[in-house]
């Protein structure tokens, strides 16, 4: 017994590698920025926001910092206080959208210290604008689970 | 407690099936290799997928689905070891009484296209979530996978006990690359580093307290890398595990 298989057990082995290697390119370049295949998507997202951004009543500017800890701070920019504090782990949608528009500021060369602006448009539309890249989020598009850890950074609205 | 037995109970169980059936599969025969070959490649290209989704996750059921993802995927490239599809490029009994350095150079080749499958699942799954939350997927794999490159080095440098019953007729030939030796050099670096590992992460536990998802992967690597330990120790020591899957191993080949 010299030789357990023969090379025709060669192909399989050269087609999983090949499916790896492809996989691998394709990770690699959606992580740098060539291409998204991510569900927060903004390229794709902002055109999806024909809707009328001035009809929209309550609205707060928001900046966010990343503490040392891993949490994020959520502030008030027109007031500077904390609204909220979310812990290291969690957030996951909130960090997840904020990653994708500091990235595309990054990217296009904006500050990264101006705030971003939470609206509720006419037709109750919860959007996230980013004030440096003219960027906007439809976040109901990405269900309301998603839509509420946004919402509730709201001011509360007197009557509903 | 249940947040630590929970998934401790999860990790040994999932262990012990998916070792199950990989062997299982592998001891069917040959004509079904088709079926599960196909099968298993669609399960992992599904899971690799729903990974791209699930590193934003960070509830205690998405944990618990990115540690059954990295299992699936490991298993995945397992069998299609054991199965001989995953092998290297030649394929040849290590003569006897050779060099080190020979004998080295003889189990790479035979085992070549596997170690870089394993290594471009570990370079897709590190580039996929080195930057999101949920990075469960990629640390049971680490786990699995650089406990498995220290154990093939130990069997390679010598150890006392191998399950070779486990391994199928037509895989009998790796067995002429291990040393002769009955311990090595490594062994100890091996369990040592590994359990040093393994104390940090349960010792980690009680800072991690309100954070039910770190929890729970903390607990599921750390028992997993616990089994390893485990495994390791049963190259040099001897026992009776292997009734643990008598379940699944039948010699039918």
């Amino acid at each position: 017994m010299s030789r357990p298989f023969s090379n025709r057990r060669r192909r399989p082995a050269l087609a999983i590698l090949a499916l790896l290697t492809s996989t691998l390119v394709l990770v690699g370049g959606s992580q740098a920025g060539w291409f998204a295949f991510d569900r927060v998507d903004t390229a794709s997202l902002a055109a999806s926001s024909s809707i009328d951004s001035a009809q929209a009543s309550p609205a707060r500017l928001l900046s966010f910092n990343d503490l040392s800890n891993g949490s994020v701070e959520v502030i008030d920019a027109s007031k500077n206080t904390r609204l909220e504090l979310i812990p290291a782990g969690e957030g996951a949608f909130l960090r997840g959208v904020l990653r994708a528009l500091t990235r595309e500021r990054r990217l296009k060369g904006y500050d990264r210290q101006q705030p971003f602006e939470l609206r509720v448009d006419a037709s109750n539309g919860l959007l996230l604008l980013d004030t440096a890249t003219g960027t906007t989020l439809l976040l109901n598009a990405f269900g309301p689970q998603n839509t509420a850890s946004f919402a509730r950074l709201l001011p509360l609205r007197e009557a509903t | 407690m249940l947040e630590v037995a929970a998934p401790v109970a999860a990790c040994l169980f999932l262990w012990w099936l998916g070792t199950g059936i990989v062997l299982r599969l592998d001891s069917l025969p040959e004509r079904t290799y088709r079926v599960s070959v196909s099968g298993f490649t669609a399960l992992a290209v599904v899971v690799l997928a729903n990974l791209i989704l699930l590193r934003h996750d960070t509830s205690v059921s998405s944990a618990y689905v990115g540690f059954v993802s990295a299992l699936v995927l490991w298993g995945w490239l397992e069998f299609m070891h054991y199965s001989g599809f995953l092998l290297g490029p030649s394929l040849q009994r290590c003569p006897p009484n050779v060099s080190t350095r020979r004998r080295f150079v003889c189990a790479l080749q035979a085992m070549l296209y596997h170690e870089l499958a394993l290594a471009l699942m570990g370079a897709v799954l590190l580039l996929l979530m080195w930057q999101s939350p949920n990075k469960t997927a990629l640390y049971t794999y680490l786990v699995l996978w650089i406990m498995r490159i220290s154990a093939e080095l130990n069997v390679f440098l010598g150890v006392a006990y191998l399950p070779e019953e486990w391994l199928p007729r037509r895989l009998q030939y790796l067995m002429s690359y291990r040393s002769g030796k009955r311990l090595n050099l490594l062994f100890p670096v091996s369990v040592g580093v590994a359990s040093v590992v393994c104390v940090w992460i349960f010792s980690s536990l009680p800072v991690r307290a309100d954070d039910a998802f770190g929890h729970t992967t903390l607990v599921l690597t750390g028992t997993l890398l616990l089994l390893a330990i485990l495994e390791h120790w049963l190259l040099v020591v001897p026992s009776k595990t292997v009734s643990l899957w008598s379940w699944a191993h039948s010699r039918a080949t």
